[in-house]
């Protein structure tokens, strides 16, 4: 008990004095900085000690890092070197003008006063320099960056266009963004969330396109965030959305520097987070979780004919089994006479009712998901065949089930498979026994009862001042609106105007100028 | 408060689960596809129900159990039959995929309003099923269908009834075409006639009407009479005609071509007259439509006077050698004359409606219907009773191609 | 458009369409049958005209008080009193119309699907659908209107052309039906067919221009009198004359008569589909509409205890009438002393007055112009 309070004594000491700033006496900013560390508890922390002489005078430095996360080529080449290596004879110049003008060779310094930016950054990884009688120190960017190397992302396939994908280290990141949008007006805000994890987020936006109020917007929600740790692009999602008890997404997040890019330049905001290759982007609508990765490499026939069948599939994975529970047993005098013989042959030797068969088959079809999911994947693959192979024909053969189901339940499973957003592939799981429910209590009514109320409380539904599900409407003379229907990259002159863009125009009138050229000139 | 506010919804929403009494499985029912009415035999005022049912585990693959089964109930209303039946099957009845409504003729004679208005009014049934009316009793019929082509009875009826689609021998006699011609005050409705072929077992000879040597008259009988061995044992072929709700006489398969005519829903016929070179040679024709028949009606003296013009075209089909066809003269005496037998049929057949039986089949009411301007005014001229009175004057145009004729000399 | 309450030209056009969808849908065709005979095309298109002449007179009224709700002119004419009283009446009208269209389709329902369920259960699936669906707010449902009009159309239009088959000219003759006099006559209270004049004035807090308010009327006009006189001229030329006096369920019996293949036959699938959507948007918007005026009137901020317990009202009241024919008569009654004075009548008499008022110069035009825009 004496030990709790002591302890909780000391930290709460610590914290008062992360509140001050250095002083100017070498020694105290020492003790102050062991005291933070516990260098004699724990290893990483290095308090590097020298002198450095300067006009005849000597002046006692410390270099505090972190090893392993800073370069020591980079300090020993950069810091320690210059400083110990000779005299130097400056007349005209100070102290701080001297280490800074002339001796210090880092690239990229920094003064900070305060302690608690002096810790944030000495965690990050960078290497901070005390000089005596200096009332600053000097923080000196010597960061290490060792990340995975760039390769294909693994969730988002694309068969044609780029592939290369983000990965965990912000700086990787950054560059890899910036060599696609290629653009000056890429401004990458930096903001820190996260009290004990002070984790980089990045805010980026094209500055001459976004709409400032969503660029204000966003800004003021990550600011005003009071956590503890961020560790995750997925857990800043939830505190940033309008409505987190929706079962829908409401942000697009993605590993593609391509996509990233082409949303820039609509005019939408994206948010890097550091350690997390899923980037965020912001404002979202219900038709851009349609949107696959390579919709704007591939021609626009092949591209609107995918989006259709996509279309086709949303409606299957959700409604399908829901609809043929509400048939069969509510409204039969609607199927054709022929099938429904056909299927009614069977159901004669089954012992369970329709609604219980379904859910079994279901729970059963997620059961195999999850345990595929996570097997490795030597095993998995098989896991999956031996799974549904034993299920499914197994089932049958005795009798428990009827072929029919099963081919309901495979289409519906086939279905979610072809959703290429990860969260709305959850979400349609969900519906679906939502939906399986209500129709074995009402048949037609109880389905549709369900639909039209959840389209009316999702039209209702504003993600960071855009609604979400916005509709198909024309605007100053824009006969293409990107949901279902793409339109070929030539006629597609406008930036989303829903999104309201400083400039609305992104490609001139005629686009293939070489086209009428030629008919010009002839 | 906001808990309080999920409950009271939850609250609302369990009451919602008592809805499903309606929810009923596959199997819990017992599909019926024919239903049969006769007078019963014993007492006055009670009809006998006949119902097929489809047994669905014989759809199986392996299983060789019968397909359908029959069962009669004797009541006297159909409802009353239905309720008693229910209790000795263990099934409920389910009437929404039947498919055919057979009536004896005794029936249709006495009258069928009782019975037809029943059936419009309940939504179970499916106004698209087919009616039909039986010379033998509607068991017998139903018991005798015994289909060869297919294993599903269901499809047999539909596929059978269907034939006006591609022959012009049967009508498309629907139940909702002739309860609404039941109400209705431009026409009088028909429903087709079937029978058990009584001549399967001895060879039949053809009975028909003693004609003036005009026509070899094939298909001038009625179900029941059809010359064949073999095939299905009961037949669909001729017309029943109703009046206020009755019936009143028959009608052949050689009057329904003429009726598909004047109606203007002809399509092809494989007619056949006697040659007038040779008279005990046939020529046969493929006819088919060509424009629309112009129907004209006018008033003379308050009887109706009705212009029918009918314009065919066709081929000659079967030829014999001895005769040259290919000259033109031939072919122009040819044509004369078939349209000079048509004419003589066409007008027989119209003043038989007219005269024997005084009922508009042909729907000549909506033509006559032109003559007025207001609702009024055309229920005030009674046009069905008006219509015994009527004259007819019967135009026929054949057009014989040339083609299709490639025996030279 | 970003931040604004706004909503597209489209959907508010969709939103006024689904106000007479919903009378097509269930009995618009033997009530035109039962007033004009074999006639039904002269009918509506006396009425498709009355109502563009009734446009033209009010876009010309309302001119000088472009941009302000009429409540607000109410205010201008008489005072708060007047205001409240035409908001009182509003909502009054909505109420009523609002429960006898749940009995009636409630009981739709049940007659053609559901046989041995009880009326009050599929009311209770509507009640539920109404409370909910109303506390998404008025932008909610008309973009929702936005996507599911368009599908509903479409769907009573595959209805339509797969009956061709069974169409005959002939049919419409007699031409003049139960003669002229009869139609202008007892075919004038029909003009409750276009409802959704009612709604078009309180529109204008919604729309961007408001002067584009007179191109949506006419696109509503248009549209709805091109799927009338479909329907009624397809209801007249496949069913004979006295049959149209008594099929209630037009449509489905219409739907019935598919025959095009053996698979085919059940093709009125597609109209319960319509049926359930139309039905279940058009109750949320008059739900909607019952709570807009009563918030008005009493002045209150909306409140989700509210809407449930008018919604239980409405679900009560609605047990009233005993079955589906006095369902009629009673809309007949209310049709003629109620929805069509308030509806036609009491917008000319308050945009009348204030125009009165305005040319006289007293009460101030330019102060009030100024201070509500």
């Amino acid at each position: 008990m004496n030990n709790r309070i002591a302890l909780r004594k000391k930290f709460k000491k610590i914290e008062k004095l992360k509140k001050t700033c250095i002083s100017n006496n070498l020694q105290d900013n020492i003790n102050m900085f062991k005291e933070i560390y516990s260098p004699k508890i724990t290893i990483g922390t290095v308090f590097r000690e020298f002198e450095l002489s300067l006009n005849n005078n000597s002046y006692r430095c410390c270099a505090i890092f972190i090893e392993g996360l800073s370069d020591s080529d980079s300090i020993n080449d950069n810091i320690l070197k210059p400083l110990m290596i000779k005299q130097y004879n400056f007349d005209n110049l100070d102290l701080a003008q001297a280490i800074e003008d002339k001796i210090l060779l880092q690239g990229n310094i920094d003064n900070k006063e305060k302690i608690e930016e002096i810790v944030i950054d000495i965690n990050a990884g960078n290497c901070a320099l005390f000089i005596d009688t200096l009332s600053h120190c000097y923080i000196c960017d010597v960061k290490q960056n060792e990340h995975r190397t760039i390769s294909t992302p693994i969730n988002e396939v694309a068969i044609k266009g780029p592939h290369s994908g983000f990965v965990e280290s912000i700086r990787a990141n950054t560059a890899l963004l910036r060599k696609v949008v290629n653009d000056e007006n890429l401004m990458l805000e930096k903001i820190e969330i996260g009290k004990r994890s002070n984790t980089t987020c990045l805010m980026g936006y094209i500055s001459n396109i976004a709409n400032p109020k969503i660029v204000d917007d966003v800004r003021n929600r990550l600011k005003n965030i009071s956590i503890d740790y961020l560790l995750d692009s997925g857990q800043l999602e939830q505190l940033i959305e309008d409505h987190p008890l929706l079962t829908m997404p409401q942000t697009i997040s993605t590993e593609r520097p391509d996509k990233i890019a082409s949303h820039l330049s609509e005019g939408r905001v994206c948010i890097m987070v550091d350690n997390s290759p899923y980037v965020i982007v912001v404002p979202c609508t219900f038709w851009d979780l349609f949107h696959s990765a390579e919709d704007y490499s591939i021609r626009f026939q092949h591209a609107t004919f995918i989006r259709l069948i996509r279309l086709v599939a949303y409606f299957c994975s959700i409604f399908l089994p829901g609809i043929y529970v509400a048939l069969t047993n509510f409204h039969v005098s609607l199927l054709p006479t022929d099938l429904l013989f056909s299927i009614a042959a069977i159901k004669e030797s089954l012992p369970f009712p329709l609604l219980i068969e379904i859910l079994v088959m279901e729970i059963s079809l997620e059961l195999i998901r999850e345990a595929g999911a996570r097997m490795p994947n030597s095993i998995g693959s098989s896991l999956g065949i031996v799974g549904a192979v034993l299920l499914g024909q197994a089932s049958v053969d005795a009798h428990l089930v009827s072929p029919m189901l099963i081919l309901v339940v495979a289409i519906t499973a086939i279905s979610s498979f072809a959703t290429p957003n990860y969260s709305l592939a959850f979400t349609f799981r969900i519906l679906r026994f939502v939906y399986i429910i209500l129709a074995a209590f009402m048949g037609f009514l109880g389905i549709l009862f369900g639909a039209i109320t959840h389209l009316v409380i999702l039209c209702s539904v504003y993600s960071f001042g855009v609604p979400y599900m916005v509709g198909f409407n024309r605007y100053n003379k824009n006969p293409f609106t990107d949901t279902v229907v793409l339109a070929p990259n030539w006629l597609d002159e406008f930036r989303p105007p829903f999104l309201n863009p400083l400039n609305l125009r992104k490609t001139s009138h005629i686009a293939r100028q070489w086209d009428s050229n030629n008919k010009k000139g002839k | 408060m906001k808990n309080l506010y999920l409950v009271i919804i939850s609250i609302l929403c369990l009451t919602m689960l008592t809805g499903c009494t309606e929810s009923k499985e596959l199997h819990e029912h017992a599909y019926v596809i024919a239903i049969g009415i006769d007078k019963s035999e014993n007492q006055e005022d009670r009809i006998r129900v006949t119902f097929e049912f489809v047994i669905p585990i014989a759809f199986n693959a392996e299983s060789n159990s019968q397909v359908s089964s029959i069962t009669t109930v004797e009541s006297t209303s159909l409802h009353s039959a239905i309720s008693l039946a229910n209790t000795y099957i263990s099934k409920e009845l389910n009437l929404s995929h039947n498919k055919v409504l057979v009536f004896s003729e005794e029936i249709a004679y006495e009258g069928l309003e009782k019975y037809v208005s029943t059936i419009s009014n309940d939504k179970n049934y499916r106004t698209n099923m087919y009616i039909a009316i039986s010379k033998c009793s509607a068991e017998e019929y139903i018991k005798n269908t015994k289909p060869e082509l297919e294993k599903n009875p269901a499809k047999f009826y539909e596929l059978l009834f269907r034939g006006y689609d591609y022959t012009s021998l049967l009508p498309n006699s629907y139940f909702l075409g002739f309860f609404l011609s039941t109400r209705s005050t431009h026409a009088n409705p028909i429903a087709i006639l079937t029978n058990v072929d009584t001549q399967t077992q001895e060879t039949a000879k053809a009975i028909a009407e003693p004609s003036e040597s005009l026509g070899p008259y094939d298909s001038n009988i009625t179900a029941g009479n059809i010359p064949k061995e073999g095939g299905a044992s009961t037949a669909a072929l001729g017309m029943v005609v109703f009046k206020n709700g009755h019936a009143v006489g028959e009608l052949t398969g050689e009057d329904t071509i003429y009726f598909q005519m004047s109606k203007n829903s002809f399509e092809e016929v494989y007619y056949s007259i006697y040659d007038p070179f040779i008279p005990q040679n046939t020529i046969a024709f493929n006819l088919s439509k060509k424009g629309n028949t112009k129907i004209k009606v006018d008033f003379v003296n308050n009887k109706p006077l009705i212009f029918i013009e009918v314009n065919l075209q066709g081929n000659i089909i079967s030829i014999n050698n001895d005769v040259d066809y290919q000259n033109e003269k031939n072919l122009e005496i040819i044509q004369k004359h078939l349209e000079y037998v048509i004419h003589r049929n066409l007008e027989t057949f119209l003043y038989k409606t007219s005269k024997k039986f005084g009922s508009d089949i042909c729907a000549f009411g909506k033509i006559a219907a032109k003559n007025y301007l207001t609702i009024t005014e055309w229920k005030q001229n009674n046009w069905l009773e008006m219509y015994k009175f009527s004259y007819f004057k019967v135009k026929v145009n054949v057009e014989i191609e040339k083609s299709g004729l490639i025996f030279l000399e | 458009m970003l931040n604004q309450k706004f909503v597209s030209p489209f959907a508010i056009v969709c939103f006024l369409i689904s106000f007479t969808l919903s009378q097509l849908i269930l009995s618009l065709p033997i009530i035109y049958s039962r007033v004009a005979g074999t006639a039904t095309y002269i009918l509506s298109i006396y009425l498709a005209l009355t109502m563009v002449l009734l446009i033209i007179i009010i876009s010309k009224l309302y001119k000088p008080f472009y941009g302000i709700d009429l409540f607000t002119v109410a205010k201008y004419v008489g005072g708060n009193f007047f205001s409240k009283i035409s908001s009182a009446l509003y909502c009054i009208v909505f109420i009523l119309l609002t429960t006898l269209f749940l009995r009636e389709v409630s009981e739709t329902m049940k007659i053609l699907l559901f046989d041995t369920t009880s009326t009050t259960i599929i009311s209770l699936f509507f009640t539920a659908a109404m409370i909910i669906g109303c506390s998404a707010g008025f932008e909610g449902i008309v973009r929702a209107c936005g996507y599911i009009v368009p599908i509903a159309i479409l769907g009573i239009l595959i209805t339509i052309i797969f009956s061709t088959n069974y169409w005959d000219v002939n049919r419409l003759y007699p031409l003049l039906g139960h003669g002229i006099d009869n139609i202008l006559l007892y075919g004038f209270p029909r003009i409750s067919t276009y409802l959704g004049f009612i709604y078009l004035f309180d529109l204008v807090n919604y729309v961007e221009k408001s002067e584009e308010l007179n191109k949506m009327a006419f696109i509503y006009i248009g549209i709805s009198f091109f799927l009338i006189t479909i329907c009624v001229l397809a209801n007249t030329m496949a069913f004979a004359y006295p049959y149209t006096d008594s099929n209630f369920f037009a449509l489905y019996d219409l739907a019935k008569l598919t025959n095009l293949n053996s698979f085919f036959l059940r093709s009125e699938i597609i109209y319960i589909f319509t049926l359930m959507i139309v039905a279940f948007i058009f109750i949320i918007s008059m739900f909607y509409g019952t709570l807009n005026f009563l918030y008005k009137t009493l002045n209150i901020k909306s409140n989700v205890w509210i809407n449930i317990a008018v919604g239980i009202i409405i679900f009560i009241l609605s047990n009233i009438p005993n079955n589906l024919m006095e369902v009629f008569d009673y809309y007949n009654i209310i049709n003629s002393s109620l929805v069509l004075p308030v509806t036609f009548a009491l917008p000319f008499v308050i945009v009348g007055l204030a125009n009165i008022k305005r040319l006289k110069n007293r009460g101030n035009y330019e102060k009030f112009i100024s201070s509500n825009n």
